[in-house]
């Protein structure tokens, strides 16, 4: 008993933030979250209601409502600003799956944002994992600078990498000129996606890194120590021992990196303008051209709820899986 | 056990290969920032030396100065709201008991998967109808609750002895007392951690301060940057990128700052 007790409180230690596997370990202790009466706690609840009020305000207002209103918008065809409206049902879900522009871009988007997410996923680990063996002089430095992207929002990062790729004065084409390659990197489609990814990569895998760095920090040197003494070569401890310490960390920045590929990515979108022939205008650009700007209203919510759905998704196995997760401990 | 020899210099090597190509388009930007008109729309990459004239033109002319301004600002208020109401939230959760505790709970837990973004057009109807498009309220107001937040906190909280609660009620501390002078000072690295993450989310956001302000007075200089571009207001890219370079400079204090509070935030487990 004493056992389970310690282990749920490690696995309680070192939650990364807003994932919550780490808030509510198991489902059993989950129930009972609120039922230790033994600990002691305050008695003036009237104290509790003020504490928590602001923070329920906050988000029935800007949270809640909105979400209702964009569930109701997306059940009507709204036109003229809003001055017409009428009820049709699903038919803005259908919309997405079968006009072939809205289709278009939801496969641009899931494409887009699985590259984006496996790859700074994977690229943060693998730098963790060499920043993080033992006796890499100099790793704080390498760590510090390989973070600084971080420092430009996206917004920046894409206008840095459009100057960048830029065909005529770029530093990208003035290195493969000698080679005789001189991309138009915003004519082509396939291109301009490409130096989409690469923004986005760039701009991101700090932020993984600092995640995994912190989650590093945190691992139980007697368990990797153990299998030092058995003899397990670097490779499989990584394999079979880090890589299932980290797998919290990993789950909690598939959420975070899932969002940044749906949203963030918005930005470096709008500097790209959506082209060439809508290459860079992901699920998010077409929401807001449709909510603002083409005057469907009703398409834009129903957009919106597919990727909310597909982040909603995305959570619910990140908090599933947190439970039932492999821990060597 | 240190890693061999030959692996050592590997990793190095791949470490030195990845810090570089991480850097450049950095370097590149800090480069073309000091350039003049002409050698900034040319593939020169020698340093010149306009980047005050660069920089003071894109904080005076185009009003990014203002804008960096405002960008600081409206930071600075969410985090320190954030961090304020989800302590208050987290205390609530963790030290007292009430009915519909758990639905409470909830309802903060799933707003972890509802990002504003998705919720734009309505958003937008929302702040308007209040009046406070073009305001700093609007871009301050919808993100003043934070879900991530609350549960760090909670978290924090439940590894702190409960014998403190009770040495505190018998000294007769109250609950905003007890906040104040025993959780905030013992929570100050996870403090640090949850105001990185803020601090970056803010200075990340586009989608909602492009759409919820059009005046160049409140503007969030992200936003600013971006219209002069596409506007073509400037195609001097000396000033543009002297602008991008001076955006770097308040998370890169940031993050020097809080990085060891950040590490350690999160690094405070059972283990050690």
């Amino acid at each position: 008993m004493a056992q389970t007790t310690a282990q749920g409180e490690a696995t309680a230690t070192s939650p990364p933030p807003g994932s919550d596997q780490g808030s509510k370990p198991p489902r059993k202790r989950r129930t009972s979250a609120f039922a230790h009466t033994h600990e002691a706690t305050f008695p003036q609840r009237g104290a509790a209601f003020w504490l928590l009020l602001p923070t329920v305000i906050i988000l029935s207002i800007f949270l809640y409502y909105p979400m209702l209103r964009t569930f109701w918008m997306s059940l009507y065809n709204i036109r003229f600003y809003g001055q017409q409206r009428r009820f049709v049902g699903f038919d803005n879900f259908v919309r997405l799956f079968t006009d072939p522009g809205s289709f278009d871009a939801v496969v641009r988007t899931a494409v887009i944002s699985t590259i984006v997410i496996v790859a700074t996923i994977s690229i943060a680990l693998f730098l963790a994992a060499l920043l993080n063996q033992r006796g890499i002089r100099g790793a704080r430095i390498y760590r510090l600078l390989l973070i600084w992207p971080l420092a430009l929002s996206t917004a920046i990062s894409g206008i840095v990498f459009l100057v960048l790729f830029n065909p005529n004065f770029g530093m990208v084409n003035a290195v493969l000129a000698p080679f005789g390659i001189e991309p138009e990197w915003f004519r082509d489609r396939t291109l301009a996606q490409t130096v989409m990814i690469l923004t986005l990569i760039w701009n991101r895998v700090g932020f993984n890194l600092v995640f995994y760095t912190a989650a590093y920090q945190s691992l139980p040197s007697e368990t990797l120590e153990a299998a030092l003494v058995d003899g397990a070569n670097p490779w499989q401890r990584f394999r079979y021992i880090t890589f299932h310490l980290l797998s919290p960390m990993t789950l909690f920045l598939l959420v975070t990196s899932t969002v940044f590929a749906f949203f963030d990515a918005y930005a470096v979108a709008e500097v790209f303008g959506g082209g060439p022939l809508n290459a860079t205008s992901i699920l998010i650009y077409e929401v807001t051209e449709n909510a603002f700007r083409d005057d469907r209203i009703g398409l834009a919510a129903a957009q919106s709820l597919l990727l909310f759905l597909a982040v909603a998704f995305i959570t619910v196995v990140q908090l599933r899986q947190g439970r039932k997760r492999v821990t060597y401990q | 056990m240190r890693p061999k020899r030959s692996a050592l210099i590997a990793t190095h090597v791949i470490l030195a290969l990845a810090t570089f190509l991480f850097l450049a388009p950095i370097l590149y930007a800090l480069i073309k920032s000091t350039q003049t008109l002409g050698a900034s729309t040319s593939t020169s990459l020698a340093i010149g030396d306009q980047f005050f004239s660069n920089a003071w033109n894109a904080m005076d002319r185009f009003n990014l100065g203002r804008m960096m301004g405002n960008t600081v600002f409206v930071t600075a208020m969410v985090t320190l709201g954030k961090t304020v109401l989800s302590l208050g939230a987290a205390t609530a959760f963790v030290y007292f008991r009430f009915r519909l505790q758990g639905l409470a709970f909830a309802l903060v837990l799933f707003t972890l998967m509802m990002p504003t973004e998705a919720l734009i057009r309505a958003l937008y109807d929302l702040v308007g109808g209040l009046g406070m498009l073009n305001s700093y309220e609007g871009l301050i107001l919808p993100f003043m609750a934070s879900a991530t937040g609350t549960f760090l906190f909670r978290q924090h909280f439940l590894r702190i002895p409960r014998d403190l609660v009770e040495a505190a009620q018998v000294d007769g501390v109250g609950p905003f007392r007890f906040l104040g002078t025993f959780l905030v000072p013992l929570s100050w690295n996870i403090i640090g951690a949850s105001a990185v993450i803020d601090v970056v989310y803010m200075w990340n956001m586009y989608l909602w301060p492009r759409w919820a302000v059009t005046d160049p007075d409140v503007m969030m200089v992200q936003v600013g940057l971006v219209r002069l571009l596409s506007e073509q207001q400037v195609n001097h890219y000396g000033i543009i990128m002297a602008g991008a370079v001076i955006t770097m400079i308040p998370p890169l204090i940031i993050f020097m700052l809080l990085q060891e509070r950040f590490t350690r935030g999160f690094a405070l487990s059972g283990d050690k």
